[in-house]
């Protein structure tokens, strides 16, 4: 391959040497060879690419209504994105000492220092990996049907709750089920379990089931039960409020929470009475043809789960104390490995930007990376110096975008 | 030949531009870049303990990004030993990003003022929560930063 220093010479040559005709002076329109001219247009775009995804992104965060989604609210944490901004920005510098090298002939030490840099990049990958794993794990995507994120606390919020614990509900009593069923499909007595492992397995399901039933009923069931009875605007809101912050807490929402808790609390008691009576009632009534009976058995049915329901709301649903982990609030959804709808006021455009944002920057640092790669495979002398620095060009403009990106998605 | 001092003059421009920095300055630069990083994520976790307002602390890690972006740009770049041509290449594109953001605060940053009594029946949360759930945020948000 020619080198543009010689192509040049010949170039000149032929015409300095053009037997006494004019002297024509060979000058470039910009002093700097093509690659990199065709590179700094790229990154022209490139600028212009990125400063439109980040303004848009800055632009809808501002111009929201209501809250943004803090750090903690969707499983950002801090430390991993300043970690990551500072392996790019030691892949940075490993590039231009690679560039260093090659300029000085040394093709050892350049290659040594690009693979470093192909490492760093790595790396960076794979934290953003791990990263983009706890939001899958916790349900944050973003698009329906695999997002759990919820917008608004309304009754979609609480039936899509209902329906969830309803289906986990039904699996834990399949669970229980499932040891107590003889092989002739009929069901035996506790009392029948005769080996050792079988009574045990099947009480500890049973606890399961009884212990996931209660928040079943504490929860949804109850606060269903609070918003379809006349009851003020408010307090239905608080009411679904809370029982969103009991399946993912969301800390702006701790002192709401706990004044509504106060409230409640002072009411449930006349709930209940009032629940009994009615029971008592329904119980007391006559029934003489088979659809009155019929109809009597369900609102027997109904009032008596309305009188479960409180209970295992004074039980079950304020008792619990969530503990702080690593700066994420724990509930249902973490303590009992559960996938509940969460609500999470703007958290669809969080996780729309913010995963095409970081997508967008991952794919470059892969694009990058590739190129690294290929360069491993060549000797990278002087020759190859140009080519090291288009290279570390566009490395330093993935560098440069993190750099705007890191704060933004993480600290704001 | 003077023909040939002359290539070797245009070679230095094309490769060897900046023949005077030594690796020194990139190590320089890369401490600072580390530095300024762990000030930004200083002022973005514990700004607030340290009383400084919310949008002090977003313009601090903004101003602190573009000193890192200059650093960058010049030093690792090599855009501050490039000659002239570096301007026509990324005056015309920063006005052209600046642009792009700003065009779209109208239609986009300003969207709300001009929600209807139905749209925000579909909004992520009710105008009239906002600056109520603000002030919650806020209260809650310091004594977050309290307990760390």
């Amino acid at each position: 391959m020619m080198s543009e220093h010689d192509n040049n010479d010949l170039h000149d040559s032929h015409d300095d040497h053009g037997h006494g005709h004019i002297e024509l002076e060979y000058h470039k329109a910009l002093p700097i060879n093509n690659g990199k001219v065709c590179l700094w247009l790229f990154l022209s775009t490139e600028i212009m690419f990125f400063a439109a995804l980040i303004g848009t992104y800055i632009v809808l965060r501002f111009g929201v209504s209501g809250i943004w989604p803090a750090p903690h609210d969707v499983h950002v944490v801090e430390f991993w994105g300043a970690l990551n901004t500072f392996v790019l920005i030691c892949s940075s510098v490993s590039i231009v000492l690679a560039l260093e090298e090659a300029k000085a002939d040394q093709a050892k030490k350049a290659w040594s220092w690009m693979a470093i840099t192909l490492v760093l990049g790595c790396v960076f990958l794979g934290v953003k990996a791990m990263e983009y794993n706890s939001k899958f794990e916790h349900g944050i995507y973003p698009q329906r049907p695999r997002s759990l994120i919820y917008e608004r606390p309304d009754v979609y919020y609480v039936a899509a709750v209902r329906d969830a614990m309803d289906k986990k509900q039904s699996e834990y009593r399949a669970k229980a089920d499932e040891i107590i069923t003889r092989e002739d499909g009929q069901a035996r007595d506790r009392d029948e379990l005769e080996s050792n492992i079988e009574g045990p397995e099947y009480d500890a399901a049973e606890a399961k089931f009884k212990e996931f039933r209660n928040l079943y009923l504490a929860g949804p069931k109850y606060t269903e039960m609070l918003i379809s009875r006349d009851v003020d605007a408010r307090d239905q809101e608080d009411a679904i409020i809370a029982l969103a912050y009991k399946v993912y807490p969301l800390s702006r929402f701790k002192q709401r929470v706990e004044d509504y808790q106060h409230r409640e609390e002072g009411t449930l008691d006349r709930l209940l009475e009032d629940a009994r009576k009615k029971l008592a009632e329904i119980s007391a009534m006559d029934a003489s043809t088979p659809a009155e009976v019929k109809m009597l058995d369900a609102q027997k049915l109904l009032a008596q789960e309305q009188i479960d329901s409180i209970e295992a709301r004074k039980s079950v649903f304020w008792g619990e104390h969530h503990h702080q982990d690593d700066g994420h609030a724990q509930g249902w959804n973490d303590q009992h490995q559960l996938k509940l709808p969460m609500y999470i006021p703007n958290g669809n455009m969080w996780a729309s930007t913010y995963f095409l944002l970081t997508g967008f920057h991952a794919v470059h640092v892969l694009v990058g990376l590739l190129a690294f790669a290929l360069m491993l495979s060549v000797r990278l002398d002087a020759s190859r110096a140009g080519l090291i620095e288009n290279v570390g060009l566009y490395w330093h403009f993935v560098d440069l975008v993190w750099i705007f990106l890191f704060p933004l998605l993480y600290l704001f | 030949m003077t023909e040939h001092s002359e290539h070797d003059q245009d070679h230095a421009d094309d490769h060897d531009d900046h023949p005077h920095v030594g690796k020194r300055v990139f190590v320089t630069v890369f401490f600072v870049l580390a530095l300024l990083t762990a000030a930004s994520y200083v002022v973005g976790n514990y700004g607030l303990t340290m009383g400084f307002s919310k949008q002090l602390t977003w313009l601090a890690m903004m101003a602190i990004s573009c000193a890192k972006a200059a650093l960058v740009i010049c030093c690792f770049m090599h855009l501050w030993w490039e000659a002239n041509w570096k301007w026509v290449l990324t005056v015309p594109t920063s006005i052209m990003a600046c642009f792009l953001v700003i065009m779209l605060i109208p239609d986009v940053g300003c969207r709300t003022s001009n929600y209807s009594s139905e749209r925000w029946n579909k909004a992520a949360s009710e105008n009239h929560d906002v600056s109520e759930d603000a002030a919650l945020h806020d209260s809650s948000e310091g004594a977050e930063e309290e307990s760390h």
